[in-house]
């Protein structure tokens, strides 16, 4: 059921208590949650501090070899094969890295509230990561976590000289001139974030073209509608539904709304652009025309858009490209309705252009280093054998029992097999050396049938989905106080005024909305934040290019 | 000093007590202090800088705050003009009926919601309340009526929030009653029996008086949680359709404080409430008193 509230705090009418909570601990045990060894003094000396970097006097060289790294929890480990902490692949680790790892779930859904619970009360792991670099931003705000220069410098070789051949990666993982995250360069696969898919047979069958501009996306998901695609005589369509579909019509429309834009030179926060109205116009037209799930604002965990997708019922789906999930729904959708033909559907035109759906940049996942780590030598050495040849195995599996190696490319020998005892360990390779183009997609898949056809559309989609640009105008959000606090008030008073302008019938217009999200811009300081965000787009743009 | 080492045991067994409330419940109220400063993880809480009241300033001009506190304010005064009383009634119900099988398997049935967690009843609550596929409005149409969609109307919004909650709660919040119920001398109704009282009348002037400082007690404890509606239930029945009637301090607290990390924000907005409702609880309490019952303390 509600999976994203699997972790939720017990009295939560405190963070009060949590800090509380946190403040005894850090009394009472300072360093001890972490790694039981090491509470003294050597928590976390600045390496340079300690020695000039002879072994001799190297602080960590004689500590054991322990590391603890947070886990993302998507309930995906089986119960025979044991849990995310302690199964067939921790004890892999453990052989083959020679490091002692230990793993600290946090739910997907609420990784960031779960870490930053972890950290106040110092029981977070030596290694945190998250994708989005905006949380890293935070955790360097609070002093959570160190640099790593020094780090990688003295004792990493496999992963200073993949960061040799990816000087791209430098900006994203620099923070106020410190490096303090590390991270592996995405493949095409994890670039490309989100995507459309839509039911060619229908199309098919209510001789309609493919849409190329929003009015003729409106017009084929009304013929969807009414036309009564699925022939059973019955108006019990949905023409559009999907757990993205207000980022497509903002990425659309290039204006999504926490991100910020370059407007003749001057930043600019989505929101507040004449785009997202727009993009806020488009989402109100969907629904008063009845072309969405009319219930789309409770299905909190999107089970109600993959019901209708997966059985049948609708017409085009929006969602996220990535992993399995979408091939995972068409799978169960040709079970339900074999004859269904869904296709990738590129990104339409809008009144402001043609923009790609949302993709992602360049590096995969930020790996940070907790401050109180104990071993930061050990840490670096595991992110090494990661990143050397710790990953292959956890994203693929072992050769002859989950993959065959087919011309260089890794590929599944049994779906169910692999699916269930190896695809929750990609999780564990944070680091990853991975090369990939849209065309190793049907080698890899298993060779049944089925498996091809998914491959097959996957290779189309994720040529569909990266055909056009995603507007991002600078490379990463710019990330200090002022504006964390301003887009933590906005973001709920935005979804609000867009729950209101598309449910609210006809007086509350999209410009209303958009006059009233420019209001409370204004109010909460906007100004001063825009000038602000201004002075770090100037201070920045060399390294942007 | 005598009774002390007469007692010197049962004093022996408290201890524990004692030290679990100083150790769990006073010594980390020292952490409110960062509600004066601005708390970074790094610093800790005495190392964090000292702001004085920039906090509360912040708190005070913020407007979101003004729409929590009023939500807050709101669900629970129409929990205790809506939910207070249903417990009392279904008590009052379940104490005439005679068969005490029937009355047994009917409270059973009447607890089982308590013990079902939020995050399953809110689940629960939206899918009969779906436009679309919920029995709720199956019912409005075969009855001739538009489809409403509760969950994110304003107005809808609050009445599902109050009835979710009694159905949650009513049941278990008859234990109280009963028992204050069953503690009522059997021969006052007797005697007012032979007085030739009705049932409605018995009810009247024998069982209500006797339940009444239970009420009380009660209500004061109610009044305490004036300013804290509980997280969970709020938090799988909101959506950003509603946001304007159902964010309240808890989530708000969460919102800013554990998902943002303004701890020192949240934490001054947690002192707020917990002030207020102190003024609340001590308020209540005395207009008990003067009421003529018992109050806490």
């Amino acid at each position: 059921m509600s999976s994203n509230l699997y972790w939720k705090i017990k009295k939560p009418a405190s963070a009060v208590a949590l800090c509380m909570i946190a403040g005894a601990l850090l009394a009472g045990c300072s360093g001890n949650g972490n790694n039981g060894n090491n509470g003294n003094s050597q928590a976390s000396p600045a390496p340079e501090a300690s020695s000039s970097g002879t072994p001799a006097g190297d602080p960590y060289a004689d500590l054991p070899k322990k590391v603890s790294i947070s886990t993302f929890d998507r309930g995906a480990v089986s119960s025979d094969e044991g849990t995310y902490e302690d199964n067939r692949w921790t004890k892999w680790i453990g052989e083959q890295s020679g490091i002692d790892v230990s793993i600290v779930p946090v739910p997907r859904n609420q990784a960031q509230d779960k870490l930053n619970v972890l950290i106040a009360s110092n029981q977070a792991p030596d290694l945190i990561w998250e994708y989005d670099r905006t949380y890293i931003g935070k955790l360097v705000t609070q002093g959570a976590i160190q640099p790593v220069d020094d780090y990688i410098e003295k004792y990493s070789t496999s992963y200073k000289a993949y960061l040799q051949e990816h000087p791209e990666l430098k900006p994203y993982l620099t923070f106020d001139g410190k490096m303090y995250a590390v991270a592996t360069a995405r493949t095409l696969d994890s670039i490309a974030n989100h995507g459309i898919w839509i039911r060619q047979d229908w199309l098919d069958k209510l001789n309609l073209k493919t849409p190329t501009t929003m009015e003729e996306l409106i017009e084929v998901a009304k013929a969807f509608k009414d036309g009564d695609p699925d022939g059973n005589g019955k108006a019990d369509t949905t023409a559009l539904v999907g757990s993205t579909t207000f980022d497509a019509y903002s990425a659309m429309n290039a204006a999504i709304s926490n991100q910020w834009y370059l407007e003749d030179g001057q930043m600019k926060y989505g929101a507040t652009l004449d785009r997202f109205g727009d993009a806020m116009a488009w989402e109100k037209t969907m629904y008063e025309e009845g072309l969405v799930d009319k219930e789309y604002l409770t299905d909190k965990n999107f089970q109600r858009a993959i019901q209708l997708w997966t059985t049948g019922k609708a017409g085009i789906f929006v969602g996220s490209w990535g992993g399995s999930a979408m091939e995972n729904h068409i799978r169960d959708m040709l079970k339900n309705v074999p004859d269904a033909n869904p296709v990738p559907l590129e990104p339409v035109s809008t009144s402001n252009g043609k923009y790609g759906l949302y993709q992602e940049t360049s590096p995969f996942i930020f790996v940070a280093f907790n401050k109180e780590m104990g071993n930061p030598k050990a840490a670096v050495e595991y992110l090494d054998w990661l990143v050397d040849s710790g990953w292959k195995s956890l994203v693929y599996g072992t050769e002859g029992v989950h993959y065959k190696d087919v011309n260089g490319v890794a590929q599944v020998i049994d779906s169910e097999k692999y699916k269930k005892e190896v695809s929750y360990a990609g999780e564990y390779a944070v680091l990853r050396n991975d090369s990939f183009t849209p065309a190793d997609l049907p080698a890899k898949a298993a060779s049944d049938e089925l498996s091809q056809r998914l491959a097959g559309l996957s290779e189309k989609g994720l040529e569909t989905a990266t055909k056009n640009k995603f507007r991002r105008d600078i490379p990463y959000q710019p990330s200090f106080t002022e504006v964390n606090e301003i887009q933590t008030a906005m973001k709920p008073f935005i979804e609000e005024i867009r729950a209101r302008v598309t449910t609210q019938g006809a007086s509350y217009t999209a410009d209303w909305g958009l006059e009233e999200i420019r209001k409370e811009w204004q109010r909460l300081g906007g100004e001063a934040v825009e000038a602000k965000a201004q002075e770090w787009y100037e201070a920045n743009k060399a390294s942007f290019e | 000093m005598k009774s002390l080492a007469r007692d010197k045991h049962l004093y022996l067994m408290l201890l524990p007590v004692a030290i679990y409330f100083l150790l769990f419940k006073y010594a980390p109220l020292f952490g409110e202090v960062i509600a004066f400063k601005q708390y970074r993880l790094a610093d800790g809480i005495w190392g964090s800088q000292w702001v004085g009241v920039e906090q509360f300033r912040k708190l005070f001009s913020d407007r979101e705050f003004y729409t929590v506190l009023r939500n807050t304010l709101l669900l629970n005064v129409y929990n205790l003009v809506f939910a207070f009383p249903v417990p009392i009634v279904l008590a009052l119900l379940l104490n005439e009926v005679r068969w005490s099988g029937y009355r047994r398997a009917l409270q059973n049935l009447l607890y089982i919601p308590h013990f079902i967690s939020w995050v399953v009843l809110g689940s629960m609550v939206i899918a009969m309340l779906s436009p679309s596929t919920g029995i709720v409005n199956a019912v409005l149409k075969l009855a001739g009526l538009e489809p409403i969609y509760f969950m994110a109307d304003t107005f809808w919004w609050p009445v599902s929030y109050v009835l979710s909650g009694i159905w949650k709660e009513a049941g278990f919040g008859t234990i109280l009653y009963m028992a204050a119920m069953a503690g009522i001398d059997p021969t006052l109704y007797e005697a007012a029996k032979i007085d030739g009282a009705s049932k409605l009348r018995r009810i009247w002037h024998v069982t209500l008086p006797g339940i009444r400082s239970t009420a009380a007690i009660l209500l004061i404890l109610q009044v305490g949680r004036m300013m804290d509606v509980g997280f969970e239930q709020v938090y799988t029945l909101k959506n950003p359709a509603v946001n304007r009637v159902a964010e309240v301090i808890s989530t708000y607290v969460y919102n800013r404080g554990i998902e943002n990390l303004q701890y020192s924000y949240s934490t001054a907005l947690g002192l707020f409430q917990s002030a207020v409702a102190l003024v609340l609880v001590v308020g209540v309490n005395r207009l008990i008193k003067t009421m003529g019952e018992r109050g806490l303390w």
